[in-house]
C-alpha cells in the first residue's frame, strides 16, 4: 500500500479533474482587479476608436508555445471575442516561432464563429527574431521590418493596416507569453516612449514578478492562468475553456489542501505517539 | 496541407494520435517504461525540427537567402551578407577543443550587442516616471478625510482596547491563580494581538490609511530584502541588521510560497487542458 501511495493520489488526481466535466459543474467566479483593468482597457480603446478618424490597432503579441497553451489559448480566445465585438482592427506579432501561428488559428476559429474576414478585421505580422532590436527599429521605421504579412501581401495592401502609420496606430498591445522577460521590452520600449497602454496574459506561474509593473503603472491590466481566463471570458459573456477548466482546477486544489491537512494530521499524530511513548 | 487537414479521416488519425501521445506521456505516472521514453524523445525531437524549419522558412530564407545572398533572386545582394553567415557558422567552433576560441567572435558580437542594449532597457523599467526605482518611493503618509479618520479610528481603536483589556485580563488571571510572573516573550504576544485587533477592523479604516499601510508594507519589504542580500555578513555582528535581514528572509519565504501555488495550479491547468482533450475531442463526452 506505502509504496503504491503516489500511485492512488495520482488516480485521485485524475478523478478530481474528470469528474467535474462529466458532471458538468460550473459557477461564477468573482472578478480580480487586473482582469478588470484589462477589459476596461479594451473597452477605452473600442470607446476612443469610435471618436477617430481612422481606428487605432491593437496589437495582440503571441509568445506562448505549445507547453503553455492549456493557460494561455483560452485567454486568448476570449480577448479576441472582445476585439471583435467591440469592432477593434488587430495584428498579430510574435517573438517565438509557434506563436504566430497558434494565435492565426485562434483568431481564424473565432472568426469563422462571428462572420469576421482576415484582412479586414485583423492582419498577421508573422515571426520576427531578436526582440529588442525588432521593437526599436519598428519604433524608429515600422515599414522596414514588416514588409509583407504571413500570407506574404504586401504590408500596406491589407486593407486592415490601409491607414496605419506606424506604432504610434497602435492603441493597445496585448502581449501573451509564459515568460516575463518577453514583457519587458514592450514596457521598456513601446510603453516608455509613447505611453501605449499594455495589458498582458501570462501562466499562472508568472503572475506574481508582473504585479509590480501593474502598481507601477507600467502595465495597464493583466490576467494569470486559467482562473484570468475564466475571469475574463465571464465580462465578455463567451463562457468557454477557462470557466469549464475552473471548476476541475477547483476540486483539484481541495484535493491537495486535503491532502496536505492530512499528511500533516497524521505526521502530527505520530509524532505525539512517540512522546508518549517516551520513558 | 489544407485538403489533409479538411478530411475526417486525417482528422481522426490526428486525434488518435494525440491521445496516444497524451496517454503515453501519462504512462510515466506508473513507472519509467520504454513506452514514455520513445515518446518524450519524439517530442524533444519534433520541437527541435519545428524550430529549426520555422526559423529558415520565416526568417533565414526570405530575410537572408533570398534577398541577400540568392544571385538573381533579388537586387539587394551584399557580399557582407555572406560573410555574416560565416561569421554566425563559427559558433560551431564549440564543438572542436582546438578551435573553440573562434567561437568566441560571435559570443563576443552577441554580448556587446546585448550589453549596448541592456542600458536602455534598464533605463526604460526601473528610472522613467512610472520606473521599478521610482515607483519604490512611496508616500508613508497619505492625506484621508480627517473626519472620517477620526470616526474610523475611534471605533478601531476602541476595538483595540477592548482586545488588549481583554488580553491583559486573562494574563492578570493566570498569575493570580499560578503565581507566577508573566510568561517570556510577552512583548510579542502583546504586539501579535494588537496586529490581529487592527488586522480585524482593518475594514474600518479609511481608503487613504489603508494606502499607507501598503506603502509601508512594501517599503519595509524592500529595505529587508535588500538587508537580507546585501548585509547579511554586517548581520552577524549589528541586532538592528540581523532583525532586518531575518525579516527579510521571511518575506522572502512569503513570497516564494505564492509563486510556488500558482505554479501548482499552472501545472494543473495543463492536466486539465489533457483531460479536456481527452474527454472532449477524443472521446466526445460533452
Amino acid at each position: 500500500m506505502r509504496r503504491n501511495q503516489p500511485r492512488w493520489i495520482y488516480l485521485a488526481m485524475g478523478l478530481s479533474v474528470t469528474v467535474p466535466f462529466l458532471a458538468r459543474i460550473s459557477f461564477q467566479m468573482p472578478i480580480s482587479k487586473p482582469v478588470q483593468r484589462t477589459f476596461d482597457q479594451v473597452e477605452t480603446l473600442a470607446r476612443d476608436n469610435r471618436q477617430r478618424d481612422h481606428k487605432k490597432l491593437a496589437l495582440l503579441v503571441a509568445d506562448w508555445e505549445p507547453a503553455t497553451m492549456a493557460e494561455i489559448n483560452p485567454q486568448v480566445i476570449a480577448l479576441l471575442h472582445h476585439f471583435m465585438s467591440r469592432e477593434i482592427p488587430f495584428a498579430i506579432l510574435g517573438f517565438r516561432p509557434t506563436g504566430p501561428s497558434l494565435a492565426q488559428e485562434l483568431a481564424e476559429e473565432v472568426a469563422r464563429q462571428r462572420g469576421e474576414e482576415y484582412g479586414k478585421t485583423w492582419c498577421n505580422w508573422g515571426y520576427k527574431t531578436q526582440m529588442d532590436t525588432t521593437i526599436q527599429s519598428m519604433l524608429s521605421d515600422f515599414y522596414t521590418v514588416v514588409r509583407e504579412d504571413i500570407k506574404g501581401t504586401p504590408i500596406d495592401r491589407v486593407p486592415v493596416m490601409a491607414d496605419f502609420r506606424g506604432m504610434e496606430d497602435v492603441g493597445l498591445v496585448a502581449e501573451f507569453t509564459g515568460s516575463s522577460c518577453l514583457l519587458q521590452p514592450w514596457v521598456e520600449f513601446v510603453h516608455a516612449e509613447l505611453r501605449t497602454p499594455i495589458v498582458h496574459g501570462c501562466t499562472g506561474v508568472m503572475e506574481s514578478p508582473v504585479y509590480p509593473l501593474l502598481s507601477s503603472g507600467q502595465i495597464q491590466g493583466f490576467m494569470g492562468g486559467l482562473s484570468g481566463a475564466a475571469q475574463y471570458e465571464q465580462l465578455v459573456g463567451k463562457p468557454g475553456k477557462g470557466a469549464e477548466g475552473m471548476a476541475a482546477q477547483s476540486l483539484a486544489h481541495l484535493l491537495v489542501i486535503g491532502l496536505i491537512l492530512a499528511a500533516n494530521i497524521k505526521e502530527g499524530a505520530s509524532f505525539l505517539r512517540r512522546r508518549a511513548w517516551r520513558p | 496541407m489544407e485538403t489533409l487537414t479538411a478530411d475526417p479521416v486525417w482528422t481522426r488519425a490526428g486525434l488518435l494520435l494525440g491521445a496516444a501521445c497524451t496517454l503515453a506521456m501519462f504512462s510515466f505516472l506508473w513507472r519509467e517504461n520504454a513506452v514514455y521514453r520513445f515518446f518524450e524523445h519524439i517530442f524533444v525531437g519534433l520541437g527541435m525540427g519545428y524550430t529549426v524549419a520555422i526559423t529558415w522558412t520565416n526568417v533565414l530564407k526570405p530575410h537572408w537567402w533570398d534577398k541577400r545572398i540568392w544571385v538573381g533572386a533579388s537586387e539587394e545582394v551584399f557580399p557582407f551578407w555572406g560573410l555574416l553567415g560565416i561569421v554566425g557558422l563559427l559558433w560551431y567552433f564549440q564543438l572542436s577543443k582546438n578551435r573553440a576560441w573562434l567561437s568566441r567572435i560571435p559570443i563576443g558580437i552577441l554580448m556587446g550587442s546585448g550589453a549596448g542594449l541592456i542600458f536602455r532597457r534598464i533605463y526604460g523599467l526601473f528610472f522613467t516616471r512610472d520606473g521599478q526605482v521610482t515607483q519604490s518611493f512611496l508616500p508613508l503618509l497619505v492625506s484621508v478625510d480627517p473626519a472620517a479618520a477620526v470616526r474610523s479610528w475611534n471605533l478601531a481603536l476602541s476595538v483595540s482596547a477592548a482586545g488588549l483589556l481583554a488580553f491583559y485580563a486573562h494574563l492578570l488571571l493566570r498569575r493570580f491563580r499560578r503565581g507566577t510572573d508573566l510568561p517570556a516573550g510577552i512583548e510579542i504576544r502583546l504586539a501579535g494581538g494588537f496586529l490581529l485587533i487592527l488586522i480585524c477592523s482593518a475594514p474600518l479604516i479609511p481608503r487613504g490609511l489603508v494606502i499607507a499601510w501598503d506603502n509601508s508594507l512594501i517599503v519595509l519589504t524592500l529595505v529587508c530584502v535588500l538587508c537580507y542580500f546585501l548585509f547579511w555578513q554586517e548581520a552577524r555582528r549589528n541586532r538592528l541588521a540581523t532583525g532586518a535581514a531575518t525579516l527579510g528572509k521571511w518575506l522572502l519565504m512569503i513570497s516564494f510560497g505564492a509563486t510556488f501555488g500558482s505554479t501548482v495550479m499552472a501545472r494543473l491547468s495543463l492536466l486539465i487542458n489533457r483531460a479536456q482533450y481527452l474527454l472532449e475531442q477524443c472521446l466526445h463526452l460533452e
